[in-house]
């Protein structure tokens, strides 16, 4: 029997509630009650609260709907006229505490659609919701209350851990493991075989690396290395929409517990990622990368394969990495180099217009004054 | 250029390039509390670079910024060394 869709609604809350959730300063009626938070502007009733966290919200705060508002630190003065509100320390944070409990989380129906294939040999946990036209592989297991929204593929042998959430259209890989209450954005691909070929002979990359630079050796066959590892993702990980992380050649690629990686990013084979880095749109982890804890990749970083990116390391957007990073340093550009050197660059960069025309301008004085002094010479000569 | 018009000049480029309020902008105003991040910084150097027609020294420890009233004083030096007979 099928039973109806989980209805995406938070529960109503006081305002009261809400401020010692998140430890914030209660202003006024802490007794109102709180169905929804929404931008001032945004507010359908009094029963939202009017997220005017930011000072340019808070002038919206004067046509607001809402009976209650949550502002940042200082600016309590705000939520005059209106019946309260909560006073917090960090916005952002506070947002993020917020969006938890006012939570729009995606519908999902308890129990096996119809049209889902499970392989009986497959293990499924408790309150697992499997969705449309899934399939899920032999001796795959599946944590309890995790939910597998529709065309989620699940290979034979992976390992879903509990409360997790696999959006539409995620394939997991056979005998890849996920751990507990990780997210995966929709078309995600984990467990793709690496991108491993090798030649018969000397191929031309390794001719061009002991040359220098001359490629004196052609790729006349490509072999594959096929990959016969995994994908091992830790707790509380989370993998964008259309990112890709590839399986390992022998053993696992590792992406660590709290790692959140955006969408578009592709995480090669046998990379070792640790806890919660933050890896941005776009970027290119190449193979055998290592990278440590809590690093931050920016937008549409690349780096360049075996390469070891140390703890709390940040690296600017755009920036190609072509050498390892140091731990608790900050890097950027072009070939990628430490910032301060970075930044110098650029600003040479911007100044080689001036310099040029400086350049020239200095030029046409030498030349002047080689001209005079060839007078001067000429005139001496002629006295003698 | 006048004193007035250099300083009007570099108030107006921080203002531009790091998004601030040109109003709040004292020669006694610490660059520190302008919080600028770094690129922006870079910005504001090329800017006052080119308006001025000069390079500001990077390593030249003479040349250090602590208030807007030293980067001013900074550039008049700059531009008194340029009119100077080499």
């Amino acid at each position: 029997m099928r039973l109806a869709m989980t209805a995406a609604v938070a529960p109503a809350r006081t305002l009261n509630e809400i401020a010692a959730s998140l430890g914030a300063q209660l202003v006024g009626d802490g007794s109102v009650l709180v169905r929804r938070v929404a931008h001032p502007a945004m507010a359908e009733d009094a029963e939202t609260l009017a997220l005017a966290m930011e000072e340019s919200s808070e002038s919206a705060l004067a046509r607001t709907k809402a009976a209650v508002a949550a502002v940042a630190e200082g600016r309590a003065t705000a939520l005059a006229g209106l019946k309260g509100g909560i006073v917090v320390k960090r916005p952002r944070y506070a947002l993020a505490q917020l969006l938890q409990l006012f939570d729009r989380p995606p519908r999902t129906a308890p129990g096996i659609h119809a049209s889902a294939v499970v392989d009986p040999t497959a293990k499924l946990g408790a309150e697992v919701s499997v969705g449309a036209l899934c399939y899920v592989g032999p001796g795959a297991r599946i944590g309890a209350r995790t939910r597998l929204l529709p065309h989620v593929t699940i290979g034979a042998e992976a390992e879903v851990g509990d409360d997790c959430l696999l959006h539409s259209g995620v394939q997991l890989g056979e005998r890849c493991v996920l751990g507990r209450r990780v997210i995966i954005q929709p078309n995600a691909v984990i467990g793709a075989d690496g991108f491993g070929y090798v030649t018969p002979e000397k191929g031309s990359i390794e001719s061009a690396i002991e040359t220098g630079g001359r490629i004196e050796a052609k790729n006349l066959a490509l072999a594959r290395v096929n990959s016969i590892g995994n994908v091992v993702i830790g707790d509380d990980a989370e993998v964008g929409a259309n990112s890709c992380v590839d399986r390992g050649t022998l053993g696992p690629t590792r992406i660590g517990s709290g790692t959140k990686i955006d969408n578009l990013v592709q995480i090669a084979h046998n990379c070792t990622i640790g806890e919660n880095c933050l890896i941005a749109g776009m970027c290119g982890v190449s193979g055998s990368v290592k990278i440590g804890d809590r690093v931050t990749l920016a937008g549409r970083v690349g780096i360049a394969d075996h390469l070891t990116i140390g703890d709390d390391s940040i690296v600017i957007a755009g920036s190609g990495v072509w050498h390892s990073i140091p731990p608790h340093e900050v890097w950027g550009g072009y070939p990628a180099v430490p910032w301060s050197e970075s930044q110098s660059f650029y600003l040479h960069v911007r100044r080689l217009p001036r310099m040029l025309r400086d350049i020239t301008e200095l030029r046409k004085r030498l030349a002047e004054l080689e001209k005079q002094l060839a007078g001067v010479d000429a005139s001496r000569g002629g006295r003698r | 250029m006048t004193d007035e018009e250099i300083r009007e000049k570099i108030f107006d480029i921080i203002s531009k390039e790091a998004r601030i309020d040109r109003g709040t902008l004292t020669l006694e105003t610490k660059l520190e509390d302008l919080k600028i991040e770094s690129l922006d910084m870079v910005q504001i150097l090329f800017g006052i670079e080119d308006a001025f027609d000069v390079y500001v020294p990077q390593d030249d420890q003479s040349f250090k910024l602590s208030t807007l009233k030293d980067v001013v004083d900074g550039v008049k030096r700059l531009l008194a060394a340029k009119t100077q007979p080499a």
